[in-house]
């Protein structure tokens, strides 16, 4: 999505894929996680046809998204490298 | 937060969605499940290419993807705004709820509607009468004065007395005087009696109120024995005698006969002792200190409290009492002018009934949560299957709790209708009955009222059957097939809230019951004359054409004489005091033979009243002893006096009083000699012990405003025109007089207790209504629940009559708890209405009793019918049945 406009059943399973089906989540549960994201100005989301020519509803990241993406990533490998500096990882 | 112009657009867009979304839920929730479908074909062909077949490919596509209706709910409580949604959708849930059991609904909204609606018409009264500020400015500065004799009886002020008060106090602004009279107006239409009050010119300044028109009273306007010919109208004389015609301010008009300037009109909204004119009133330094007229208002210094003002005029009364023996012993009583307008028994009476409304509203409320309880026990299965479904256990209890709010909110509405419709009839009740009820209106404090009690009607009603029904087990509801059934705990919160019902009716019932017995020793009160047959009519000479006392005597031996020709009329006689209209004039008794050992002070205090021959007769007061005064008793004969039983009694106990001479006032004039005893008479207040009464007669004192009391022998048609028209035959400028059956001003002087008894017996039927549809409610489910039980128990040999005994036994079990309970409860509350009971104990055993038999008739009256419906089970049905 970070690239390009997706739906959300590709969103999940790229995240699938992505997570080497580490997460073991129900896919239901993205939809109100999009929703939140959404509301927060960071996704845009309209309803376009897909190569099978089905309607589906396509999120693309705003720009507002792409920053807080970058910050939110940041703040992310911060918090990471704390917790392995403290866990004296080699 | 830091953000770009960009960054707020999306922001904007971001909350455009959510309102886009709340104006269209319907829209936004097809677009959810659009997606959601659409995710769903997309994994289940991801799994048919994966080679499963297609009933595998569907069930793992849902396993992957969890509880559809979950994430459902979960997307919707954050869509939008969530909760304002969610109340749209718990309000449509309602909506069809009550459209498919519209009986359920009738009954909650009207039970609420009375509970709330009469809560909020006795919250109205309270609020006109106690809570409601007095329209003077910063009224709480205001204190009433009066003087307070030896005996400690509340007394009016001597003029010289208030001039002192008035001259010598550190804690008052100012201190002003007035009294009350009715006056003859005439040469404005019909001559009318006017009620005017005669005041100092620092009323209206003391009361904070200017005039509306002109100008009110200057000081130099009420020096002593010269006060100005000048009057101050009120509003609504104004607007009624002269048509609101502004030139008249300056114009004259006749007042008691004499001319009087009109200087001022007062506001609108002015009332002080309903007076309908104002004249000056000029207290005389010289006059008797033992003549007590006057009232005083007075507002406090900044700083200064009642009690420290109360303190100050009792030290000028004390020293009054060392310098002038009139005084010795007087003191003086500061109050509120609040408590003085609103007597302490109105004040109480008013939050009786407050007291009264909050239990009917309590078991308003008791009875919609058992309504609402049983409902919850019907629709468990569909409550547990929408909890299967994903719903949240707090959303549930929102929608349960919804929809008793709308239910308050409707029965607030209904409530509200009927406060409008009672509301009018209050402000029809006769004026003077409760102080200021005729303000009585609909106003933002009642609707505040009417709001609060209904949300809290409605959430104290909802909150337990709400709690109850969210706990439903899932499993074990749907498991028994939907049977409907309710757990234990439920049934016992069920029988619980019958017992409160039933404890809280006694409470009212005994209340109401105690008022009622009251009012019937109040009505059987021998007041000392009899009222039936007998009419009284108040005339008032006016002091200039009257000037003489022999003309006064001339006009009212002529009149009575005309009356007494009318057909039917047995005798007509006069006296200067009309029954019960509160006039009362009291003063000094002495025996010849005690006046040496009370100079001044007087042996004891009696009411004196100046009857005419004749008197006795027609107002039916028995004589007792002697003989009643007659056309030979001359004033320049020997003074003669009559007494009642009372007085006779205190004056010379165990003594034949006939012949024995007393002084009336002061023991340096001329003593009268004693020619008759009568009965006691109560014409001032019925509920007290008939006071010693002195009797004067016309023929040695005349009186210019005296009652004729007119006795027929039977009903007699166009009375009362008769009377007005001998009446003008005397003197045509005389204002109408209003002529009243004397059994009509008996029950008006009981109007109060009467008004007080006739709503809370209302309230107490109210709640034995609401009770015995709560019991009859809880014996109707358990026979329903327990149908099965009862089949068995028919099918095992039990007669019908033992059925019935055991669920009609239950009944009366609640019912004997509940007015254990209630009973405990009524002493407890009925001592604080003690002082507005007459000769009726706070613990009066025939009440107490009489409730809870009230109460047994109708708990088996209400189990009867549920009771004979199980005996008609037939076990077969019943087995079958679930």
């Amino acid at each position: 999505m970070a690239s390009a406009p997706e739906h959300g059943w590709a969103i999940a399973q790229r995240i699938e894929e992505m997570s080497k089906e580490a997460l073991q989540i129900g896919q239901g549960s993205l939809y109100p996680a999009l929703q939140r994201l959404e509301q927060k100005g960071w996704l845009d989301s309209n309803w376009q046809t897909t190569d099978q020519n089905r309607r589906a509803k396509y999120y693309r990241l705003t720009a507002t998204g792409r920053r807080a993406l970058s910050t939110e990533t940041d703040s992310w490998r911060r918090y990471v490298s704390t917790v392995e500096l403290i866990l004296g990882t080699p | 937060m830091n953000l770009n112009r960009e960054g707020f657009v999306d922001l904007i867009r971001g909350w455009l969605k959510r309102f886009r979304s709340l104006l269209g839920p319907t829209n936004a929730d097809r677009d959810m499940t659009d997606e959601m479908a659409f995710h769903l074909q997309m994994e289940v062909e991801k799994n048919l290419r994966e080679g499963m077949s297609p009933a595998e490919a569907r069930r793992t596509a849902r396993l992957a993807f969890g509880g559809v209706e979950r994430f459902k709910e979960e997307v919707r409580a954050d869509r939008g705004i969530g909760w304002i949604n969610a109340i749209g959708q718990d309000l449509r849930h309602t909506v069809r709820g009550i459209r498919r059991s519209p009986g359920f609904a009738a009954v909650a909204i009207l039970t609420l509607a009375l509970g709330i609606g009469a809560a909020s018409t006795i919250f109205s009264v309270v609020d006109a009468v106690v809570i409601a500020p007095m329209p003077f400015e910063d009224p709480d500065r205001l204190v009433s004065i009066e003087e307070v004799n030896p005996e400690g009886s509340d007394f009016s002020a001597s003029d010289p007395n208030y001039l002192d008060f008035r001259d010598r106090n550190q804690s008052l602004v100012s201190l002003a005087a007035f009294r009350l009279d009715r006056l003859s107006l005439t040469g404005a239409g019909e001559p009318r009696l006017v009620r005017a009050g005669a005041v100092t010119h620092s009323l209206f300044p003391t009361l904070g109120v200017g005039p509306a028109l002109g100008r009110s009273f200057r000081p130099d306007e009420d020096q002593p024995g010269a006060p100005a010919k000048v009057v101050v109208l009120s509003f609504d004389l104004w607007q009624r005698a002269f048509g609101g015609d502004s030139a008249v301010v300056g114009r004259t008009i006749q007042l008691k006969g004499q001319e009087f300037l009109v200087i001022g009109v007062m506001p609108a909204g002015f009332r002080f002792l309903n007076a309908e004119a104002w004249l000056p009133l000029a207290p005389n330094p010289s006059a008797d200190r033992d003549d007590h007229w006057l009232s005083m208002i007075g507002r406090l210094r900044p700083g200064a409290t009642a009690e420290r003002a109360q303190a100050d005029l009792v030290r000028i009364a004390t020293q009054n009492g060392v310098t002038y023996p009139a005084s010795k012993g007087w003191s003086v009583r500061v109050q509120s002018l609040a408590e003085w307008a609103v007597s302490a028994n109105v004040r109480q009476s008013a939050l009786l009934l407050f007291a009264a409304v909050v239990v009917l509203l309590l078991m308003a409320c008791t009875n919609v949560t058992n309504l609402l309880l049983a409902r919850a026990t019907a629709r468990r299965t569909e409550l547990s299957v929408r909890m299967a479904l994903g719903a949240g256990q707090g959303r549930l209890i929102r929608q349960l709790l919804t929809e008793s709010v709308v239910l308050g909110g409707l029965g607030a509405l209904a409530g509200l209708i009927g406060v409008a419709w009672a509301l009018g009839i209050i402000r029809g009740l006769p004026a003077g009955l409760v102080p200021r009820l005729d303000t009585v209106v609909l106003n933002g404090r009642v609707l505040g009222f009417a709001t609060l009690a209904a949300l809290l009607a409605s959430l104290g009603a909802g909150v337990l059957p709400a709690l109850q029904a969210s706990k439903a087990d899932v499993h074990s509801t749907l498991k028994q097939g939907g049977r409907s059934g309710s757990s234990f705990g439920q049934h016992r919160l069920r029988e619980g809230l019958v017992i409160a019902q039933v404890a809280l009716a006694v409470i009212l019932l005994v209340g109401g019951g105690l008022m009622i017995r009251s009012l019937t020793r109040l009505t059987q009160v021998d007041p000392g004359f009899r009222t039936e047959y007998a009419w009284t009519v108040p005339l008032q000479l006016p002091t200039t054409q009257y000037r003489e006392e022999w003309q006064v005597a001339r006009f009212y031996n002529a009149v009575a004489g005309r009356i007494g020709l009318i057909p039917g009329v047995r005798s007509a006689g006069s006296i200067n005091v009309t029954p019960f209209s509160g006039t009362n004039f009291v003063n000094d008794v002495t025996p010849e033979e005690r006046a040496a050992e009370h100079p001044s002070a007087g042996y004891l205090q009696a009411g004196w009243r100046i009857v005419s021959p004749g008197y006795f007769e027609s107002a039916g007061v028995q004589l007792l002893k002697g003989r009643d005064f007659g056309d030979g008793d001359i004033a320049e004969g020997v003074g003669v006096a009559m007494i009642s039983k009372t007085l006779a009694t205190r004056l010379w106990p165990g003594q034949d009083p006939i012949g024995k001479r007393l002084f009336w006032g002061g023991t340096d004039g001329k003593p009268r000699t004693v020619i008759g005893v009568v009965g006691d008479i109560r014409d001032v207040a019925l509920e007290a012990e008939p006071a010693p009464v002195l009797f004067l007669t016309t023929r040695q004192i005349a009186w210019p405003e005296m009652t004729m009391v007119v006795r027929t022998d039977r009903a007699v048609p166009n009375l009362e025109d008769q009377i007005r028209r001998a009446v003008w035959a005397e003197d045509a400028n005389l204002p109408v007089p209003t002529i009243r059956a004397m059994a009509a001003t008996r029950a008006q002087a009981i109007a109060a207790p009467r008004f007080t008894a006739a709503i809370l017996a209302g309230f107490a039927a109210a709640a034995l209504l609401l009770a015995v549809v709560g019991l009859y409610g809880v014996l109707s489910f358990a026979v329903v629940e327990r149908t099965r039980e009862i089949g068995v128990r028919i099918a095992l040999g039990a007669e019908p009559a033992a059925v019935v005994s055991m669920l009609v036994g239950r009944g009366l079990v609640l019912t004997g708890i509940g007015i254990g309970i209630g009973l405990i409860g009524a002493i407890g509350l009925t001592r604080l209405m003690q002082s507005l009971l007459y000769q009726t104990a706070g613990t009066d055993p025939i009440t107490f009793v009489g409730a809870a038999l009230v109460l047994i008739v109708v708990a088996l009256m209400a189990g009867f019918a549920p009771a004979s419906r199980a005996a008609r089970v037939d076990p077969i049905t019943a087995l079958r049945s679930e």
